[in-house]
């Protein structure tokens, strides 16, 4: 199975991959050319402990923005039983990289989700979030085939936010004529969100920690 | 309108940028401020703006100038090493008096240095950075909220004293995501506009020009500058206090460092240290009048910084050497914990043994 | 019996600074002239840099901005991508636009900067006293090359508007010179069209004016005129560059 993560810049693309992986574990792929904050590289170690494998540029790139793509990414991915997660950079800029392996996803079925957060700008309506799709999917030459509802307001989301938001993602899921994969919320959240949604609940620890939060 | 939406420091200071009416934008990208021309190339034009690459940032800056002399809102942004090329065209756009929005999400130095959060540029941003005698207005926010606020008033006071204005932020505010409330920009207060060229349509031509060989106009320009210096330095100042008023000791710090340190007083008070803090908000002009109440009655300061130790040197003249005034500090992109701050402090006054 | 001629309007009637024998004068005048005549003296912003011609704003009646050294264009791109209804001109000497201001002139044409551009080459740099430029002879002498311009110290003489022309977002390159009432009317023809183009809503024009420097030539001003006919024009002949047609 092969489940790649992509969607605006923020919209919680890295935090998602990162619990999907230790939770499956399954293989990390960081895809994130783009931004050198904030990347599941710099939980590498907390992951390799629970039993993900990362695979990440050299370490001594860990902290460059230059966009390298080290050869494992596709033997990976040729891998019969591929069982792998990809986090991939946000916007059409940083969906580009996927182009080059967009072949292979296809061969293998690979889910394409995106990941929307109403409370961002420009994914607050559909219009913004068919925008959004329209340039991911070209960048990346890959169809999205379903959508991770992900809507919060950061550290300060209450239970309210993330019920109120996620109707907002029911009704773009349903203007994009896309299914509904699952919704994620921090997981002191996720035991009360289970009863006011009907879709799967993803609890999330939240691991790209501030220094005033470590 | 006013709404809340969750946002990267970066994208914050763009979508401010349109809010506050800014029409150009010119710039060349660097991390970790390339999201800024990113986000305006994308939704500055709907907003009927221009954002121009230029050919590096000599060329960027100097389009700033030659749009602001036409009195229309324009910015421009970059990261240190980007910052140090445009010095020359801050100069003179300090010198003709034009009001330019500048940003520099400071990465770490010197030479190409590397993408994390310092504060190296400190300096560069409030001791005039290019040639000649002359001063930015430079704003240091510490959260996002901050960013999309002070980059509205920036291009106020901009407007406002005529002169350009430095947003000065690190890679660690440009990237992290935050909670904004997006509020509608105030009306801003009407300025004088009779210096600006836009061809000489009924009127008398005008010129925009830095260049004098009469040493005594060339004086005379430098006490005019200095008057309204003085006057900015008099109206000017910001910061925030944090649990300052029955301190023993300060942490004095800005920008990141400034937030995490407002965990660090927190810890001291939870340990019975009277420890407290004074934020600078305007770098220049320095919030020399915060530690006014002070100087005679804290026992000490430490201030925090990602630098060599830079800001010090301004606390140490506000009050007066009449404190010890002490630096903790990180370097190279790294930041201080909460944890290491307070061991520093507790360590500089010898304060172990006051713990209860 | 009708007027002739008369002084322009666009220009300003003071003595100007510039030594005798120097055409800055005769240039100035002629940008003076197209400009009053086609009576855009009200929506032109001139973008003044640095060298001898930094004083014209004095000179010009109608709005002057003055530049840093070699970022005319730049500036000139601030100006008029805020309004693309004003006539927006640099006027750069050589060692302002071939040397120190190579990239801004470059990617100003790159783009296809709607601005018009006058370059006056003397092969010389004027104001700081006579020093080598990048436009300046083999063998020909000047302070930083006291022994004549070594090709194999410093590189050839640059030919900018060549360069420029090359760009397809220049519509119109012309090399001009400044001898004889014949070449002064060519010029002025050539501003004129640079001018147009523009008002038109065409392209990045450039028209390079060879011009003369007797003082730090040391030459009489006839005899510097005859010099740069026989030496400076033999390296960078007068006449069209790119024609308007060209550009598809």
């Amino acid at each position: 199975m092969i489940t790649v993560l992509t969607g605006n810049f923020g919209s919680g693309k890295t935090e998602i991959s990162v619990n999907l992986a230790i939770k499956n574990h399954s293989t990390l792929i960081d895809l994130d050319i783009v931004n050198p904050y904030f990347r599941s590289r710099r939980v590498k170690e907390e992951m390799e402990d629970k039993g993900v494998k990362v695979i990440l540029p050299p370490p001594y790139l860990a902290n460059s923005d230059l966009p390298v793509i080290t050869p494992e990414v596709l033997g990976e991915l040729q891998n019969p039983n591929a069982d792998v997660v990809i986090d991939v950079g946000g916007d059409n800029v940083g969906a580009i990289v996927l182009g080059r392996f967009s072949k292979i996803l296809e061969e293998k079925n690979a889910e394409i989700l995106l990941v929307v957060n109403p409370y961002r700008p420009y994914t607050q309506n559909q219009f913004g979030a068919q925008q959004i799709l329209e340039q991911i999917q070209e960048a990346a030459r890959v169809s999205i085939t379903g959508i991770i509802s992900n809507p919060n307001l950061g550290r300060v989301t209450t239970i309210s936010d993330v019920i109120l938001g996620h109707i907002e993602v029911v009704e773009i899921a349903k203007g994009l004529n896309l299914p509904i994969k699952f919704i994620s919320c921090c997981n002191d959240l996720a035991h009360e969100v289970v009863y006011h949604v009907n879709v799967p609940v993803v609890g999330i620890e939240i691991y790209m920690l501030t220094p005033w939060e470590l | 309108m006013s709404k809340r939406v969750l946002m990267k420091g970066n994208e914050v200071i763009g979508q401010a940028a349109i809010e506050a009416g800014c029409k150009l934008f010119f710039g060349y990208p660097i991390t970790p401020s390339t999201e800024i021309i990113e986000y305006l190339s994308k939704y500055l034009p709907k907003a009927g703006g221009t954002v121009l690459q230029a050919e590096d940032e000599i060329g960027a800056i100097n389009m700033c100038y030659g749009a602001a002399c036409t009195g229309t809102r324009v910015m421009t942004a970059s990261s240190s090493p980007g910052m140090s090329l445009k010095q020359e065209g801050i100069s003179y756009c300090a010198a003709a008096e034009l009001p330019v929005v500048l940003v520099n999400v400071n990465r770490t130095g010197p030479g190409l240095g590397g993408l994390g959060p310092a504060q190296s540029d400190y300096f560069q941003s409030t001791k005039g950075g290019g040639h000649g005698d002359y001063r930015l207005i430079v704003l240091a926010p510490s959260k996002s909220q901050e960013l999309y606020d002070m980059t509205l008033e920036a291009f106020d006071l901009a407007e406002k004293y005529r002169n350009p204005v430095l947003l000065l932020t690190d890679g660690f505010l440009g990237q992290m995501m935050e909670p904004v409330e997006l509020k509608e920009k105030p009306a801003s207060p009407e300025v004088d506009k009779s210096w600006i060229v836009d061809g000489a349509k009924g009127r008398k031509k005008r010129i925009i020009a830095s260049y004098s060989l009469t040493n005594e106009i060339g004086e005379a320009n430098n006490l005019r500058w200095e008057a309204k210096y003085k006057d900015i330095k008099e109206k000017e100042q910001r910061w925030e206090e944090f649990y300052a008023e029955d301190a023993d000791y300060l942490i004095v710090s800005y920008g990141t460092t400034g937030r995490i340190s407002k965990s660090v007083v927190l810890n001291a008070r939870k340990k019975g240290i009277k420890l407290g803090l004074i934020r600078p908000i305007s770098l220049w002009p320095f919030p020399e009048k915060a530690f006014i109440p002070y100087k005679d009655k804290v026992k000490g300061i430490v201030t925090v910084e990602l630098n060599t130790g830079q800001m010090i040197e301004d606390v140490k003249l506000a009050v007066e050497c009449k404190v010890p005034v002490h630096l903790y500090r990180r370097q190279g992109g790294m930041l201080p914990t909460e944890d290491e701050i307070l061991a520093n402090v507790e360590k500089v006054f010898n304060l172990a043994s006051e713990e209860v | 019996m009708d007027k002739v001629s008369s002084f322009p309007k666009t220009l300003v009637d003071v003595p100007m600074h510039y030594c005798p024998g120097c055409t800055h004068g005769i240039i100035h005048r002629l940008v003076a002239e197209v400009i009053e005549e086609m009576e855009i003296a009200f929506k032109t912003v001139g973008i003044a840099s640095v060298g001898c011609s930094c004083f014209c704003y004095d000179y010009f009646n109608f709005d002057v901005v003055a530049s840093a050294h070699g970022r005319a264009p730049a500036t000139a791109t601030g100006v008029k991508r805020v309004h693309p209804e004003c006539l927006v001109f640099t006027y750069q000497g050589d060692g302002d636009l071939a040397a120190i201001g190579t990239a801004e002139i470059i990617h100003a044409a790159v783009r296809g900067e709607k601005i018009s551009v006058i370059f006056v080459n003397n092969g010389i740099y004027g104001m700081t006293g006579g020093q080598m430029a990048p436009t300046t002879l083999p063998e020909m002498k000047a302070t930083t090359s006291p022994y004549g311009r070594s090709t194999a110290l410093t590189g050839y003489p640059i030919k900018m508007t060549e360069m420029l022309a090359l760009q397809d977002g220049c519509v119109y390159a012309e090399r001009t010179k400044i001898s004889s009432v014949a070449t002064i009317n060519k010029t002025k023809k050539a501003i004129r069209k640079s001018f147009e183009l523009q008002i038109a809503g065409k392209g990045f024009s450039v028209v390079e004016i060879l011009s003369t420097c007797p003082t730090n030539w040391g030459m009489e001003p006839l005899e510097s005129i005859k010099w740069m006919e026989e030496n400076l024009e033999t390296y960078y002949p007068v006449g069209l560059i790119k024609d308007e047609k060209e550009v598809k």
